[in-house]
């Protein structure tokens, strides 16, 4: 382990790549603190330009900009009230209430040393268990993997809201759908094309994850419903200094709300934002009799989700990077691009890209730092940003989702291909389809496919080989038990319904 | 009352769709019966999405209420100023100009054009931003070694001229 920390550090602290680190917070804090625009957008917008970038310096860049996204979206929930990302919603709870009673940049200060804190608790965790799941590599054979992204495809009803599981799967098939689009590798034959040339290598990733999130939510903003947007109050940097007894009282609050955010977070699909509002509810509890209380501008009730959300986000990435599962839409993207690179994460990433592994880990801590000592004095300028009228900002995200993907391939077609497609998404999401499921399937049907394809040639056809050994049948269990969970959990629910 | 979820009945649709296609899809001359073909997986994939799709509209046409929480889409006479049509056909115009105007100049028009549709924002604030974006970008991608074509319109002025 200290072999590959010492190859992080050294990779992580080139000048190049924190400047990378630096410019991703810090323009993940920008896209984040706009409401509607979450890590996915702003991890979509940055794709084109990752790119052009070594593997290990673009993942840096993405990993700053999916932190700055947490952190700026809770500048929104306690600003506004308009939390930027669904994993901040609970921040707001007592981040409104304090800055509504003058406390705004106390509780942005909050915010900030409880996502340091926070983050930097997981990732020590993330370094300590990231190698032991590795060691897991070597067992790992194309049966394993086609097991494993059936459990990633199994978790799409972590997805979504209770209620609406058939309409995820319905996203993940058309993902998966998508994602035979093109030429098939092992026959050559071109499938889906229509006898056009732009389509024979398929659908691009970037246009896909872009006009499903990023242009989709430009455009949900020009719905007339949408609500009017608030003026924010100038911020003096002396209202972001917290004193000794409100420091020692959130301390404890912040080292809990770490572990368990961090332990929620490697669950695949339960995220940031289940572990906010776990932490949140969990201090809740435990509180004797607090003043005020919570709900109304507690500063524990602030502490506890933003570092649970922040160990959430270095805890989605055990998942992602030692067993190649997205554990949600940001990480689904993280992986998209990690494949981009031609780097296929998963059990083997430990052994086969230490430099990326470990470049990325030490880049989370090193993003932390720079969050919390760069961005944490500049939020006041920031705030200011929440300002911009909504007639220049959603053109604005139009115009740099459609460059990001014109700047990529040259090609007028993939751009009325997004258009296409960003339409079908306003369209479904107004009726609470989910777009998370449907880039998940798109991401995992190309490797799902080559796979099992080659298990199925290694074992003449015979489909008992993907259970053949001890860890398919562990992965099949795992499968069988994701499928089966949103059911359980709709009848225990009913049952405490019906008792209480 | 049987209701009909029609969102779950496009889905169907085109699920339906994408296996007629995969069923068109060539097999490869050297494969045999049972091998793992080019169209095995769309099979998956698509039966996989038509059964939630059915699954979805059996489930909540026969379940009973009083009410249909999913009515008939309504094909009443809608009004032109949808914002988001309106965009989009905005994004359209830009696209198609792209070649013709040239990157910089049809950025410029539609950042203009789709600010001012979007709200009324005065001139002073909007021409900034709708200028100055575009110009720093290309600025930007000019000092990474992309090449920009400057559309069809400017490059046939500068020949003639």
């Amino acid at each position: 382990m200290m072999d590959g920390l010492l190859l992080g550090l050294s990779t992580a602290l080139s000048v190049s790549n924190l400047l990378f680190v630096a410019a991703g917070c810090l323009i993940g804090m920008l896209i984040g603190m706009l409401p509607g625009l979450g890590p996915i957008s702003a991890i979509a917008l940055m794709i084109p330009i990752s790119y052009n970038l070594e593997p290990a310096s673009g993942m840096i860049l993405l990993a700053g900009v999916y932190y700055g996204a947490i952190f700026g979206g809770s500048t929104s929930a306690i600003l506004i009230n308009a939390p930027g990302v669904a994993g901040t919603v609970a921040t707001a709870f007592d981040g409104y209430p304090l800055a509504r009673n003058g406390h705004a940049g106390k509780a942005l200060a909050v915010a900030a040393y409880a996502s340091f804190f926070g983050g930097t608790i997981a990732v020590v965790l993330l370094m300590i268990s990231a190698p032991a799941l590795a060691d897991l590599s070597l067992a790992f054979q194309s049966p394993e993997y086609t097991l494993m992204m059936l459990l990633g495809l199994s978790l799409v009803a972590s997805f979504t809201e209770p209620g609406h599981y058939l309409k995820a799967v319905m996203m993940a098939a058309v993902g998966l759908c998508l994602s035979t689009i093109g030429t098939d590798l092992a026959s050559g034959i071109p499938r889906f094309t229509f006898g056009r040339m732009d389509l024979i290598d398929g659908i691009s990733f970037v246009m896909l994850a872009m006009a499903t999130f990023a242009l989709t939510e430009a455009l949900m903003m020009l719905r007339p419903a949408q609500p009017t947007q608030t003026a924010i109050p100038v911020i003096p940097p002396q209202a972001l200094r917290l004193d000794a007894q409100e420091t020692s009282s959130i301390a404890p609050v912040i080292s809990r709300s770490a572990v368990l955010g961090f332990l929620i977070g490697v669950l695949p699909g339960a995220g940031a934002t289940i572990a906010s509002f776990i932490a949140y509810g969990f201090e809740k509890v435990i509180a004797k009799a607090p003043r005020p209380p919570f709900g109304q501008g507690n500063l524990k009730g602030l502490a506890a989700p933003e570092s649970a959300n922040n160990a959430a986000c270095t805890g989605s990435f055990v998942p992602l990077l030692t067993l190649g599962i997205p554990g949600s839409g940001t990480t689904a993207i993280l992986l998209g691009a990690l494949l981009a690179y031609g780097i296929q994460p998963g059990p083997r990433l430990y052994l086969d890209e230490p430099t990326v592994f470990w470049s990325i880990v030490v880049s989370m801590y090193i993003g932390n730092l720079i969050l919390l000592f760069l961005n944490l004095p500049l939020i006041p300028i920031f705030a200011k940003l929440l300002n911009i009228p909504r007639a220049i900002l959603a053109p604005l995200i139009i115009f740099f989702s459609l460059t990001g993907v014109y700047l990529v391939s040259f090609n007028l077609f993939d751009l009325y291909l997004m258009i296409a497609f960003a339409l079908i998404a306003v369209w479904l999401r107004s009726r609470a389809f989910p777009m998370a499921p449907l880039l998940l399937g798109f991401i995992l049907g190309g490797l799902l496919e080559d796979n099992l394809r080659r298990s199925l040639i290694i074992s003449d056809g015979n489909l008992s080989y993907l259970l053949d050994r001890p860890i398919s049948l562990l992965l099949a269990a795992l499968i069988i038990l994701a499928l089966i969970a949103p059911l359980a959990r709709k009848i225990i629910r009913g049952t405490l319904n019906a008792r209480s | 009352m049987i209701r009909i979820n029609y969102t779950a009945l496009i889905l169907l649709l085109f699920f339906t769709g994408y296996l007629y296609l995969a069923a068109q899809i060539p097999i490869d001359p050297w494969a045999l019966t049972g091998d793992f073909t080019a169209s095995a997986f769309p099979y998956l994939a698509g039966g996989l999405g038509f059964t939630a799709a059915l699954l979805m509209l059996l489930t909540e046409s026969l379940s009973p209420t009083e009410q249909n929480p999913f009515p008939p889409p309504q094909f009443e006479r809608r009004t032109y100023n949808d914002p988001i049509l309106s965009m989009i056909v905005i994004l359209v115009l830009y696209i198609s100009l792209i070649d013709v105007l040239g990157f910089v100049i049809a950025s410029i028009a539609f950042l203009t054009i789709g600010a001012r549709k979007t709200g009324a924002i005065a001139w002073r604030l909007l021409l900034p931003f709708a200028v100055g974006v575009p110009l720093i970008l290309w600025g930007l991608l000019d000092l990474m070694n992309i090449y920009i074509s400057p559309g069809r319109l400017l490059t046939t002025w500068f020949h003639s001229a």
